[in-house]
């Protein structure tokens, strides 16, 4: 356990703008004898338009994690805020990506009607709404399905739509949660590299939380390492790439070779 | 990817059901055929041929008045009198069966408080329930108006509460997230998921609705169908009494089709999604 990290990173840059900061914060399942720790004393912040991964083993409460962050649990201790206001519900300006994009969509929708569904009113007249959704549909490169319903696409497809409707409701911060770990290797590394260049555009500040190490160096600005539960932070890293990112030549660069060796062998060690 | 095409021309669909429609036609002209045939050859006082049941139906129920479409004033004042409690009732019950539903699946300790009642209310036979309604509210329409709204209501409520208790929990994750209203979560997520459901509880309130209809006229009532039957029964007007229970197949099938054309309107997502084999 290092606490080092987090303490530099707090230390070495303290102008940057930290938009979302989590202190201290545990979630404990049930109580009494039966109560499950599932998150101890989790402490990290993200800055404005950063590329956070978390990694850890399974069952290290990264969903609940997320789940906090999203203000869809209320966490046992700690706290998370966002541009300095503490998260007790789901904060204004958020999105989410979930894990399975089958029941994530409604079946009932069209595409561009699912796109555009978090906009239903919130003072977004249709035709912007329309507008909105048709722009992100165009982003993810599915705009000539927009008319068909999401049981009628492909897995990839169905989550490229939830990544639309994430971008369509133009959020601050993004939230995925292994949003690719149940498509095709092939589909995987497209859609990585279009959650890299849809962020690169927008500047939207995103959380990844993900199993996948690769993905986590490949993706990150920085790797945030959690323990087995009860869960904390075990270190966080660096990414010492270059911001633009290539699947072939990014992942044939020492650095990245060095890194993901790194993590692995800071997940194993745990 | 795409799974579906629209290929098979429009043309060739049509064919193919009006293929479909001529089977089932002549399926329903053979079960005639069978009872005409069977009712020659074994003659019965009780078990008059079709057409004998046909032609005095048309004797008592057509005129040649073509300002009344050519039916009987009798035949629209009995078909009148049972609509006029078949349908209020329905619709009572299925809005409240709804309403309900949805509150007490929402709502979890209304849910706790209410389920011990409403399970011991829907185990009472509708049979038995006529009786009681009857001391509360007399043997008038209104009685028959909430024995058929009670009889839908209930069922209806427990099939609407399941689907909304199992609407995914990630579409209400998802609906929270995106800080949506309770208006559109409502009819955005929670209803049209729970449709499936709703639409089954629906098929089953309106078969029970028409059953309840013929009892509370069995036991109160000086006109509408079902009071028809008994009366031709007891007066042993065989063929009047055929002619009644075919009117109340005819109705039966009728209800059936409305909410089927609704169901097949309405949730053409969840019949195509649950046919997409993935």
């Amino acid at each position: 356990m290092s606490t080092t990290s987090i303490e530099s990173i707090d230390d070495v840059s303290p102008s940057v703008n930290v938009l979302l900061d989590v202190v201290g914060l545990g979630k404990t399942y049930g109580s009494g004898h039966g109560a499950v720790r599932a998150l101890d004393d989790v402490t990290f912040s993200v800055e404005e338009g950063e590329f956070v991964c978390i990694v850890g083993p399974s069952g290290a409460g990264k969903t609940t994690l997320l789940r906090c962050l999203a203000g869809l649990m209320t966490p046992s201790q700690g706290q998370a805020s966002i541009a300095g206001e503490r998260i007790s519900g789901p904060p204004r300006g958020l999105a989410m990506v979930f894990q399975d994009y089958g029941r994530s969509l409604m079946p009932w929708l069209k595409v561009v009607e699912n796109v555009g569904f978090p906009l239903r009113n919130k003072g977004v007249s249709k035709a912007e709404r329309r507008e909105r959704s048709m722009a992100a549909l165009e982003s993810v490169g599915i705009a000539n399905f927009a008319q068909k319903h999401p049981w009628q696409l492909s897995g990839g497809m169905q989550q490229r739509v939830a990544i639309a409707r994430a971008l369509a409701y133009q959020p601050q911060v993004l939230l995925m949660d292994e949003p690719f770990a149940s498509v095709d290797a092939q589909t995987r590394s497209d859609l990585e590299d279009l959650t890299l260049r849809i962020q690169r555009q927008s500047g939207i500040t995103t959380v990844f939380v993900t199993h996948d190490i690769d993905e986590s160096v490949y993706l990150g600005d920085r790797v945030i390492v959690l323990t087995k539960p009860p869960t904390t932070v075990s270190q966080i890293f660096d990414v010492p790439l270059p911001r633009e990112r290539d699947p072939i030549s990014t992942k044939e660069l020492p650095e990245f070779a060095h890194l993901r060796a790194t993590v692995m062998r800071a997940i194993k060690t745990l | 990817m795409i799974v579906r095409q629209p290929a098979e021309d429009s043309r060739r669909r049509g064919w193919r059901q009006l293929g479909d429609l001529a089977l089932r036609l002549a399926v329903l002209i053979g079960a005639g055929l069978v009872w005409e045939l069977y009712a020659r050859a074994f003659p019965s006082l009780f078990i008059p041929p079709i057409s004998a049941i046909l032609a005095n139906a048309w004797d008592q129920w057509v005129t040649g008045d073509w300002r009344a479409l050519f039916i009987a004033p009798v035949f629209l004042e009995m078909l009148a009198a049972s609509f006029r409690r078949l349908v209020p009732g329905l619709i009572y019950g299925a809005v409240s069966g709804i309403i309900l539903g949805v509150a007490l699946a929402r709502v979890r300790f209304l849910g706790e408080m209410f389920s011990p009642l409403i399970q011991f209310f829907r185990a009472i036979p509708s049979s038995a329930k006529i009786p009681m309604f009857m001391v509360l509210l007399g043997i008038g329409d209104t009685m028959k108006i909430w024995v058929i709204g009670i009889s839908v209501a209930l069922p209806l409520l427990m099939n609407v509460m399941d689907g909304v208790r199992n609407v995914d929990p990630t579409l209400l994750a998802v609906a929270k997230v995106y800080r949506v209203g309770p208006w559109t979560r409502l009819w955005g997520v929670i209803l049209p998921a729970a449709a499936p459901q709703t639409f089954a509880g629906l098929r089953i309130a309106t078969m029970i609705a028409l059953i309840v209809l013929v009892l509370s006229e069995l036991t109160g009532a000086a006109d509408g169908v079902g009071y028809y039957v008994l009366y031709a029964q007891r007066m042993f007007y065989v063929l009047d009494m055929w002619a009644g229970v075919l009117v109340l197949g005819f109705i039966g099938y009728l209800l059936n089709a409305v909410v089927s054309l609704a169901e097949v309107r309405i949730l053409r997502w969840h019949r195509q999604s649950t046919s997409t084999a993935r």
